[in-house]
């Protein structure tokens, strides 16, 4: 496997439950040149997460309905999936200290795009 | 001629006894003379005699057929007789060895016979003699008839003697008596009580009284007369009281006035005489000076005590150095659990230390060391520990004084009551600080927490609190309490009528304050449950919400106690100032839960703007627009971040250009000076976007353009003639040199709009770009 996907694009999986917003954030990380799936809530995400072995970055809303909102989410992966990188965003200015996995790295709405796709880009090279 | 009487002490006695008859030189009396009669009748002789041998003479207390009152002893027969002890008859004096040669038989027409009887006392000795005397000699003497009879009327003699003698005694006491209590400056008096058929004491009559009862009492004459009639006003329990001594024989003492009199006595009363007699002994003594004195001496004590009380002194001590004896007035040694008869006598100061509160004590003692030390005037507050109730705080003063070689001696000194000053004091001091604590806590229950804290320690209670209530339930919940040491929480939820009716109060929005549980009428069936969480006093003030009884602010003691209306007050304004704390505290966390939501609807919405702008552009023309485009909506979004730290009321200047400054360049590449200053937020909006588009220009052709250009930003006021105004200058250096860009698009459009309110300016100097705004300052600060 690891010899396959140094071949391939990176994966980077998108959770946001909101449309408009998550299709920006489909073209900034397609634009940076990752491949990119997409989940609309939690529970998707870790259908997805449970069926691929290659995602390497997870770029999550925090405000989302469902079981699990992406503090959760994102606890979870670190949990599972503890080599995957975290990016979390949300409409609150700050969260606190604790809400932040480890390694996870936040950006309050509206990100720019460049401050994602550096995000991404850094977590890749490392 | 001498009589062998025998031994002198005999002979002494004897006459001691014969004086203390107290007959001789006495007048004649009938019984003796009658005595004398009956013998000289019944043994026929002209003469007959009761005779007492004195010491140098005979006496006769009678006789018959003489005229001779004494002779000398020496003349005497009787001595004879007396020497004997026995009847002693002589029938011829004038050829008896004894008398022949006695002047009274060898004179013409002496005396020629003798029968003499001794009259012998009942302890022994002999006074003289009933004796008969002849002028002629008998031969026969007497017969045994006679002599019989002269022996009887001897004895009878001395039964009249000794008879005689005890109604002298009797006399003597008497008169004795009569002068002792004649001398008394006490009113004496015998009166006989009278009593109606019920045996209710209605009268007495005086039988006797003492010289010094007219003035005792202002009544004379009263020997036999009636005492209701003598003062009809005369009080009832007068009869009462020597009515009771007359019928049960009690002796009885007490203090009572006689109005009637207009006087007060100190009487004794008691039986005197039979019972039947229902006699009773009054000595009785007017007291009414002594009242009266007693009653200004009370009256000036009371007044030094009131001037005592005015200024709070609770009284004086002085210290006995050398022999560490502190003496104190009894209040003051009470104050420090001092118990004030030894205090009265002296007891070590350290006595006095150990009812001053632990931590005030050290700052006393080096106090008093100091005094000593300097001679200065002493003074410290302190508080004391009495030993049932709260504190007081005591202000001493006193000083030092010395001996000649300089060592101290005594230190007096008084005390005063300070404890209304001090304690007023830290309310108003708590009331103060619970402001202070409680501006800007969120909290409600750490808030809670302060204001039981305070209220506790500045009462000096043993626990505080609040409770919510509900009303239907009649139930409290304690969320959480403050305590004193040693006194438990009572956290929790409680059953109002577990602990009495009080709720009833409570719920019609009365304050509830009850000094001591066990004997308040709604708590005293309860004392039990009450004792059992340390209660013994309590205040419960009701909060209420729209005429609903919603929560109580509850103060309580251990001990019972006496809340004060200053003390209540304090309560309430805690309880007030708590809870209109709270109430704005809620109010604001509100807001600032509205603020949050809406600024996190807004930010989504910009990301939203984003996103279409985004897809709008995609694949046009110039990428770099849509840059352009993020940019401005992210330094709007910044300034939004910024107001609503303030919540949407305003912003910090510099906080706004700081983070403005820094979406473009690093710290290192710009400079800020100018006093913070809070602007409205709309000038807080105008202002990101302005610096935005400045900084985002300077990126691309000022001095943020290449690697070493700098940018200052400063701010200032200015009076000028519309006002005050704020002035902002903007000015690039380092950078290319620039001119006026061809097109105006609409970042410099931006920029001519400014603060939004006022003036701009932007020249194109060498050194780079200098921009300066002006707005009217009250609108700066306003929008």
């Amino acid at each position: 496997m690891a010899s396959l996907a140094s071949f391939m694009k990176p994966v980077v999986l998108v959770v946001e439950d909101e449309p408009i917003l998550r299709l920006h954030a489909v073209d900034i990380v397609e634009d940076a040149g990752f491949e990119v799936l997409e989940a609309s809530n939690a529970d998707e995400a870790i259908e997805i997460l449970n069926s691929r072995a290659d995602i390497r970055v997870v770029f999550t809303d925090i405000d989302m309905p469902g079981s699990m909102d992406g503090i959760r989410l994102a606890a979870a992966i670190r949990d599972r999936w503890p080599p995957i990188e975290l990016i979390l965003t949300s409409g609150h200015v700050k969260l606190g200290e604790h809400d932040i996995p480890e390694r996870g790295l936040f950006f309050s709405k509206p990100y720019r795009t460049a401050d994602i796709q550096q995000a991404i880009s850094s977590f890749l090279r490392n | 001629m001498a009589i062998d009487a025998g031994p002198m002490s005999d002979e002494t006695s004897r006459l001691a006894t014969l004086a203390d008859y107290q007959i001789l030189d006495t007048a004649p009396e009938p019984q003796f003379d009658e005595i004398a009669k009956a013998a000289s009748l019944a043994c026929g002789t002209p003469i007959a005699l009761i005779s007492l041998v004195d010491e140098a003479r005979q006496w006769f207390k009678a006789k018959v057929g003489l005229a001779a009152n004494e002779t000398p002893l020496s003349q005497s027969v009787c001595a004879h007789a007396v020497a004997e002890g026995s009847t002693l008859v002589i029938p011829d004096l004038s050829v008896d060895a004894r008398t022949a040669s006695n002047p009274l038989v060898t004179a013409k027409d002496g005396i020629r016979f003798y029968a003499g009887v001794p009259l012998i006392t009942a302890d022994g000795h002999v006074l003289g003699t009933l004796c008969v005397v002849d002028t002629l000699a008998r031969p026969e003497g007497l017969d045994d008839r006679q002599i019989a009879m002269l022996e009887l009327l001897a004895r009878q003699v001395v039964l009249q003697f000794d008879l005689r003698r005890e109604l002298l005694r009797a006399k003597r006491e008497e008169v004795r008596y009569r002068t002792l209590f004649d001398a008394l400056d006490a009113a004496y008096s015998v009166i006989e009580v009278k009593f109606d058929e019920n045996g209710k004491a209605i009268d007495y009559r005086f039988l006797e009284v003492n010289a010094a009862f007219p003035a005792q009492t202002g009544l004379t004459d009263v020997v036999g007369r009636w005492m209701r009639d003598l003062k009809p006003d005369h009080e009832q329990r007068w009869f009462d009281i020597y009515g009771h001594v007359a019928m049960t024989g009690q002796m009885m003492r007490f203090e009572e006035e006689a109005a009637a009199l207009g006087r007060w006595y100190d009487v004794q009363a008691y039986r005197v005489g039979p019972p039947e007699k229902r006699q009773v002994a009054v000595l009785f003594r007017d007291l009414t000076e002594r009242r009266r004195s007693e009653r200004d001496a009370k009256d000036s004590r009371t007044r030094l005590d009131l001037a005592l009380s005015a200024a709070n002194t609770i009284g004086t001590w002085n210290w006995d150095i050398p022999s560490n004896s502190v003496r104190s007035d009894p209040r003051f040694a009470e104050i420090f659990g001092v118990d004030p008869e030894q205090a009265a006598l002296g007891v070590p100061i350290e006595q006095f230390f150990e009812g001053v509160a632990s931590e005030d004590r050290p700052g006393l003692e080096r106090q008093i060391e100091e005094a000593i030390a300097s001679g200065e005037p002493f003074h410290a507050e302190y508080r004391v520990r009495p030993k049932d109730g709260p504190f007081r705080w005591i202000e001493a003063q006193g000083r030092c004084t010395y001996d000649e070689a300089g060592a101290p001696q005594s230190f007096p000194g008084l005390g005063i009551d300070i404890t209304e000053r001090r304690t007023e004091l830290s309310r108003q001091t708590a009331l103060i600080e619970l402001g202070d604590r409680l501006r800007g806590m969120d909290d409600q229950r750490e808030m809670a927490k302060v204001a039981a804290q305070l209220i506790g320690e500045t009462l000096d209670a043993t626990r505080a609190g609040q409770g919510l209530i509900d009303y239907e339930k009649e139930t409290v919940v304690i969320d959480l309490d403050w305590n004193a040491e040693g006194i438990g929480s009572i956290a929790g939820e409680h059953q109002f009528r577990d602990f009495g009716s009080y709720i009833d109060d409570l719920k019609r929005g009365r304050t509830v304050v009850i000094d001591d549980v066990s004997t308040d009428p709604r708590t005293r069936a309860s004392t039990e449950a009450f004792h059992a969480i340390r209660i013994g006093s309590l205040v419960n003030v009701p909060l209420m919400e729209r005429g609903v009884l919603r929560a109580v602010v509850l103060v309580q003691d251990s001990r019972p106690r006496q809340w004060t209306e200053a003390e209540l007050f304090f309560i309430k304004s805690v309880g007030d100032r708590t809870r209109s704390a709270i109430v704005e505290a809620q109010a604001r966390y509100e807001q600032r839960l509205l603020n949050e939501e809406m600024s996190h609807r807004l930010k989504n919405s910009l990301a939203m703007v984003m996103s279409i702008a985004s897809q709008t552009l995609r694949g046009g023309t110039d990428a770099s627009l849509f840059k352009a485009y993020e940019q401005r909506i992210m330094a709007l979004s910044r300034a939004h971040d910024i107001l609503l730290q303030q919540q949407w009321t305003a912003a910090r200047m510099l906080a706004v250009v700081n983070q403005s400054l820094a979406l473009h360049a690093d710290d290192g590449r710009f400079s800020v000076s100018g006093s913070d200053l809070s602007i409205g937020p709309k000038t807080a909006l105008s202002l990101a976007l302005l610096l935005h588009e400045l900084g985002t220009n300077a990126i691309k052709y000022g001095s943020l353009s290449n690697e070493t250009g700098r940018i200052a930003v400063s701010w200032r006021s200015e009076d000028e003639s519309g006002g005050t105004h704020l002035v902002l200058d903007w000015t690039e250096s380092g950078g290319p040199a620039v001119g006026e860009p061809p097109r105006r698009g609409f970042g410099s459009r931006l920029i001519r709009i400014g603060l939004g309110t006022g003036q701009s300016e932007v020249r194109y100097e060498p050194s780079g770009l200098v921009a300066t705004f002006r707005a009217p300052l009250s609108l700066v600060v306003q929008n």
